[in-house]
């Protein structure tokens, strides 16, 4: 199978007059039709740099430098702006993790769902019911009366819910999922992911979800890619990435969640902090944080090796983790 | 569990409550509308013992944090009693109360905007030693501050050469550790953490965990830990307290309630929590829609309306907190996972 969308070797860097922020260095991944594909990371790592860098909404002083987006064929970051704007929003949809400021809040539920209705010419009607549809589709009571609504009017699952539905409304084959749940309820959260999963099967549509969260991972996504300070640092289909990481720093991630089994309640937890991307260190970035770390790791980069399977990790010394497991087998409640 | 009744009571807590009347517009007035009232905490009952820590859960909205400034005396209660270490603060008021404040302090959410950016770590650190009169006037204060300062520093991980440093050149779980630092200032006995750690990175999140464990050991401090996550909860506390509208719905030793939830809400709040194991996959909801306003609160059990065991008695009678198993209390007139029934 053709994968629907491929990054390679993506670069987009924060250029001021004193410094150049390697937010995104040279990623790549390729996500199947139907796939939901993860990226993982903690703030700062250039997971949604990676995201908007794809629909190019990167800001000033950001810049792509390098690399190819091919969607159908093309390469997105080749494209006239008028192409772009066919695609972007339209075959590549986008929902946010803050719906009240990634709305309009001066226009009607419905006026932003006809807006990015895939289909221009229809009538009044046709547009009014397709709207009643979509947000019947993602779980709004009484659609039409919340049609005419505006966003602070719903609550704050709903609010994400519309949001769906106006991102779906254009009938995108691909949906950049940034953060899509963080900012709410675990309740809610359950109710949003379980939804996305839904009409990703019901739509065939494939799902880029940006997260921090490895158990939203674990709910949602095919394949994940574990990203550091600007490099992809593992990839690997979502039961193998936790049950046998064989990057140190996935491995630390996962370890860092409590599990609630901790006899003696200390978390193994990751020192240190992130390095910042303006003063990266030679080799290896995850080096001074991690406990495997050899002679190699501070002088030389590492580069991606496959290890079968799909699974792809960039460390020298991968074998160290190796038959080591990430969750402990008994971790299968909260 | 026989040794708890050994050590000391910190926080105790009687029925307390805490209400927030909703601004009434002129018309309103016109109208002879009466006042809405929103009742954020409704007769909540707590005890929180020397060395040990109680978790808080539930949803946004549910009262959590309303109730931790109430019993902190930030917001002035409608009713019930707040006694530290025994002594009653309900009504205190002016020094007296500034004096009780040395003994509870709290650790917010946002290390971004919680600290002063325009302060320096000695001169927060400094502010709260000072304010309190924790280091005694004399000829070297100056020296014993600092010294101080360096104590509470080396006590939460921190590099002593950053005294001199702003919030701004740190990073978020560094800012969280001052703030730490700034609430041990003046050795409190007890500490409110109110989502001390949901704002930071997972790893950054499992340090400071490790070092609020840490330092309850070593300082044998009371906490009310309110969080979110479920599995923070459970690593943390020896006690948990679920909240939901206002109410404690269930209140357990920690390991029991994970274990053997009675409430229906707990149970599918540990449900909603998604689990770290991709080949266990739920395609069912945990839950459909969200808490009703607080301010239309459904007669009954609160819960009755998204419960999916309701009856027509939860539709008329709200049940009370009550033992069920030694410990655990809950209120439902149908509890789960009860001994005869397993």
């Amino acid at each position: 199978m053709e994968p629907i969308l491929e990054v390679k070797d993506l670069k987009t860097y924060f250029i001021t007059k004193d410094s150049t922020a390697k937010a995104v260095d040279g990623v790549s991944f390729s996500v199947m039709p139907g796939e939901t594909f993860g990226l993982v990371g903690e703030s700062g790592c250039g997971k949604s740099a990676t995201c908007r860098s794809i629909l190019q909404l990167i800001h000033k002083p950001g810049r792509t430098v390098g690399g190819e987006v091919i969607y159908k064929g093309q390469n997105i970051l080749d494209m006239p702006p008028a192409e772009l704007r066919k695609i972007r929003g339209s075959e590549i949809g986008m929902i946010f993790q803050e719906p009240m400021t990634s709305l309009n809040p001066v226009l009607k539920i419905k006026e932003q769902i006809f807006e990015n209705l895939k289909d221009k010419n229809l009538t009044k009607q046709q547009k009014h019911d397709r709207a009643i549809e979509l947000l019947k589709l993602v779980g709004i009571p009484t659609p039409e009366t919340r049609l005419d609504e505006y966003i602070h009017q719903y609550s704050g699952g709903m609010r994400q819910r519309a949001m769906i539905a106006i991102a779906l409304a254009a009938e995108p084959k691909v949906l950049l999922a940034d953060e899509p749940t963080t900012a709410l309820d675990v309740t809610i959260q359950d109710q949003i992911i379980k939804l996305l999963g839904k009409l990703k099967t019901q739509l065939g549509m494939s799902i880029i979800l940006i997260t921090h969260d490895l158990g939203v991972v674990a709910q949602m996504c095919d394949y994940v890619a574990v990203m550091y300070a600007g490099h992809i640092v593992e990839k690997a289909d979502t039961n193998t990435l936790l049950t046998a990481p064989r990057h140190p720093y996935t491995y630390g991630l996962i370890r860092s969640i409590p599990t609630g089994l901790e006899g003696s309640k200390k978390l193994e937890s990751i020192e240190g902090m992130p390095p910042d991307l303006n003063n990266m260190p030679e080799g290896c970035p995850f080096a001074p944080r991690c406990k495997f770390k050899g002679e190699l790791c501070t002088k030389v980069r590492p580069e991606m090796r496959k290890l079968g399977n799909g699974h792809e990790v960039a460390c020298h010394y991968t074998e160290k983790l190796e038959g080591v497991s990430g969750l402990q087998s008994s971790e299968k409640k909260v | 569990m026989t040794q708890t009744t050994e050590k000391r009571m910190v926080v105790e807590v009687r029925d307390l409550k805490k209400c927030f009347p909703s601004k009434r517009t002129i018309t309103d007035a016109i109208a002879k509308k009466p006042a809405q009232v929103l009742t954020a905490v409704d007769g909540v009952s707590l005890e929180i013992r020397e060395g040990e820590t109680l978790g808080l859960v539930g949803e946004s909205g549910c009262g959590k944090s309303t109730l931790a400034r109430t019993l902190l005396r930030l917001y002035e209660p409608d009713g019930g009693q707040i006694f530290f270490n025994g002594v009653d603060v309900t009504n205190m008021k002016g020094t007296e109360l500034r004096k009780q404040r040395r003994d509870f302090q709290m650790i917010f959410q946002d290390p971004y905007s919680s600290l002063n950016p325009r302060k320096s770590v000695r001169a927060t650190l400094e502010e709260a030693l000072r304010v309190h009169n924790i280091i005694e006037p004399g000829p070297d204060q100056k020296e014993r501050i600092e010294r101080r300062i360096y104590t509470l520093l080396d006590l939460v991980g921190m590099n002593r050469n950053s005294i001199d440093r702003y919030p701004g050149e740190f990073s978020g779980g560094q800012r969280q550790r001052i703030g730490i630092a700034r609430a041990l200032a003046v050795n409190p006995s007890f500490i409110v953490a109110d989502e001390p750690v949901s704002a930071l990175d997972v790893s950054i999140q499992a340090q400071v965990l490790n070092l609020l464990t840490e330092i309850q050991a070593k300082e044998n401090l009371a906490f009310l830990f309110i969080s979110h996550d479920l599995r923070v909860v459970r690593l943390i506390s020896h006690q948990v307290a679920v909240m939901y509208l206002g109410k404690v719905i269930e209140y357990a030793p920690t390991e029991d309630l994970y274990e053997t939830p009675h409430h229906p809400y707990t149970q599918i709040l540990m449900k909603a929590a998604p689990v770290l194991d991709a080949t266990n996959r739920n395609r069912d909801y945990a839950i459909e829609g969200e808490p009703p306003s607080p301010l239309n609160l459904p007669t009954g059990c609160r819960f009755h309306p998204r419960c999916p065991y309701a009856t027509d008695k939860c539709r008329e009678e709200q049940p009370e907190l009550r033992e069920v198993a030694p410990g655990c209390k809950v209120a439902c007139h149908y509890p789960l996972n009860l001994p005869e029934q397993k």
